[in-house]
């Protein structure tokens, strides 16, 4: 992966929250959700900014103890599987937020765990509840089941 | 109609929508024949009927035309009863297996019903619609006019999980414009405060709740209740109704003269309606102290640990937002700012269920 590669947000209909040590990702379409682990939010939001390669891998080296190579490695590897999963895409022509500089000289690096993506389908039921049923006359659809007795 | 300020930009473009044949129906021009055709059920032999509820700060008035509807509508709504009448809302209710009068067709087409019921084209903006095909129900809300229908097939064909959470979908949408958010989860209480039980269906909320109401705590809800979000987030009852799957009806016989289904228990969860039974109980609404997370663990004692907000985001906000049709990023944000605002716990519940109320009531005093 080049290293002026950037990726952008697939969708608004990705809605997102950033804590300090996670990311909880909800998609709005697939009735997926998904977590982030500590240094996995923290590329989630140098990638909201359109943030290149390269600047990502820097400032995660700023922030953990890591080799590059293991960084580079890590972040290969996150930014597939996010992009498999649809959550972001390559931003070819996004607008550029550039990133403020490192304070990595005035940061106690974190133990380096690779960034991890979680993802959660328990809940994608509860977007296909409803069973779909031709229209009758009315034009509304129709389950046409017995009227149940009548209860309190 | 000229564009109102509560249409955005993607609302403006989706205005007009199609009808089947092509035609274009706005949907200011719908939401008014659907309300010609309430009138029209309403010249029944019984008129209509009038129901006020308070909902916090905000007065709904309930207009049936026909009675068809009411038991199936109101009883888990008892609680909230008033004999004010200057409502902030008015509901229109009817069906047309009693009255006689057919909802007139959708202008919309087929696929323009998403997946939570939701209408595309209605999704935002002044007028919002959504259809259940489970419960044969339509529900509409102008918001400039505060004026809403519901409107299904058949009441006698109403399923029980309808008259558990009656007029969710409107209420959604109506609390949210008022900044107060809906949620999937239940809340118990003391006078000091109390705490939301969060999770997925199976998660131990109903249980819970239920064994904090017996133990004689505060009890604003199971499954549904509102949370008035701001400096000072505070939860709101919206039903007084309480579900169990059956095979845990015989754990709570304490409740068996509210269960209303006990016939139906091989098809349905078993149905509470708790107004007549425990009034004394029914908390209409309580400063929020603690967020829950119930998980059951077949160990024999309940313990209670903090977790962090991101873990009460992710079982609150999915099992909210995926089931609340028109649910969106104004429901995530405020959903998150309470998880930022208000300590949460996991809930391991043992075995022992009467132990449960006091692991309870000891992290709202500490809160």
């Amino acid at each position: 992966m080049k290293r002026d590669a950037r990726f952008r947000i697939k969708s608004s209909r990705l809605i997102h929250e950033n804590f300090d040590d996670e990311v909880v990702i909800v998609d709005l379409d697939s009735g997926s959700y998904y977590s982030l682990n500590q240094s996995g939010a923290d590329v989630w939001s140098l990638v909201a900014r359109q943030a290149p390669l390269g600047e990502i891998i820097a400032e995660i080296g700023c922030r953990y103890q890591a080799s590059l190579a293991d960084i580079e490695g890590g972040l290969g590897e996150f930014l597939a599987e996010l992009q498999r999963e649809a959550l972001v895409v390559p931003a070819s022509d996004a607008a550029f937020v550039p990133v403020s500089e490192a304070t990595g000289a005035d940061i106690t690096k974190s133990a380096f765990e690779a960034p991890r993506l979680t993802k959660y389908t328990d809940m994608q039921e509860l977007l296909l509840l409803d069973p779909i049923h031709e229209a009758d006359e009315t034009g509304w659809p129709s389950n046409k089941t017995e009227a149940p007795g009548a209860s309190g | 109609m000229r564009p109102t300020k509560l249409d955005g930009p993607a609302t403006k473009l989706r205005r007009r929508v199609h009808q089947a044949n092509g035609n274009v129906t706005p949907p200011e021009v719908f939401f008014d024949a659907a309300r010609q055709a309430f009138e029209r059920a309403a010249q029944g032999p019984t008129g209509v009927l009038d129901r006020y509820y308070r909902f916090g700060s905000g007065l709904v008035r309930l207009r049936f035309a026909g009675t068809a509807l009411i038991p199936r509508l109101t009883g888990a709504l008892e609680h909230l009863t008033t004999t004010e009448s200057a409502p902030n809302l008015t509901v229109c209710l009817w069906d047309s297996a009693s009255t006689g009068v057919e909802m007139p067709p959708p202008p919309w087409a087929p696929e323009d019903r998403l997946p939570r019921g939701e209408i595309r084209g209605y999704d935002e903006g002044r007028f919002r619609a959504a259809y259940r095909e489970g419960a044969e129900a339509l529900s509409l809300l102008d918001g400039e006019t505060q004026c809403a229908v519901y409107w299904t097939r058949d009441a006698r064909r109403l399923p029980y999980y309808e008259s558990s959470a009656p007029l969710l979908t409107i209420l959604h949408w109506w609390l949210g414009s008022r900044g107060c958010q809906v949620v999937h989860a239940g809340a118990v209480g003391t006078d000091g405060g109390g705490a939301l039980l969060v999770g997925k269906s199976g998660s131990g909320k109903s249980t819970t709740a239920l064994a904090c109401l017996d133990a004689g705590m505060g009890y604003v809800g199971d499954d549904y209740c509102a949370v008035v979000t701001g400096s000072a987030p505070a939860v709101q009852s919206l039903y007084s109704s309480g579900k169990l799957n059956a095979s845990d009806v015989e754990r709570f016989p304490f409740f068996s003269s509210a269960l209303i289904n006990r016939e139906r228990l091989d098809q349905e969860k078993a149905l509470y309606l708790m107004a007549a039974d425990r009034p004394e109980a029914l908390a209409r609404t309580f400063p929020l102290r603690a967020i829950l997370l119930p998980q059951v663990t077949g160990r024999a004692e309940t313990q209670i640990t903090p977790v962090a907000a991101a873990v009460a985001l992710r079982a609150l906000a999915p099992s909210t937002i995926f089931q609340l049709p028109g649910a969106g990023e104004a429901d995530f944000q405020r959903l998150s700012r309470l998880t930022r605002q208000v300590p949460s716990y996991l809930l391991a519940l043992g075995t022992d269920l009467p132990a449960v109320p006091g692991a309870i009531r000891r992290v709202l005093e500490e809160n």
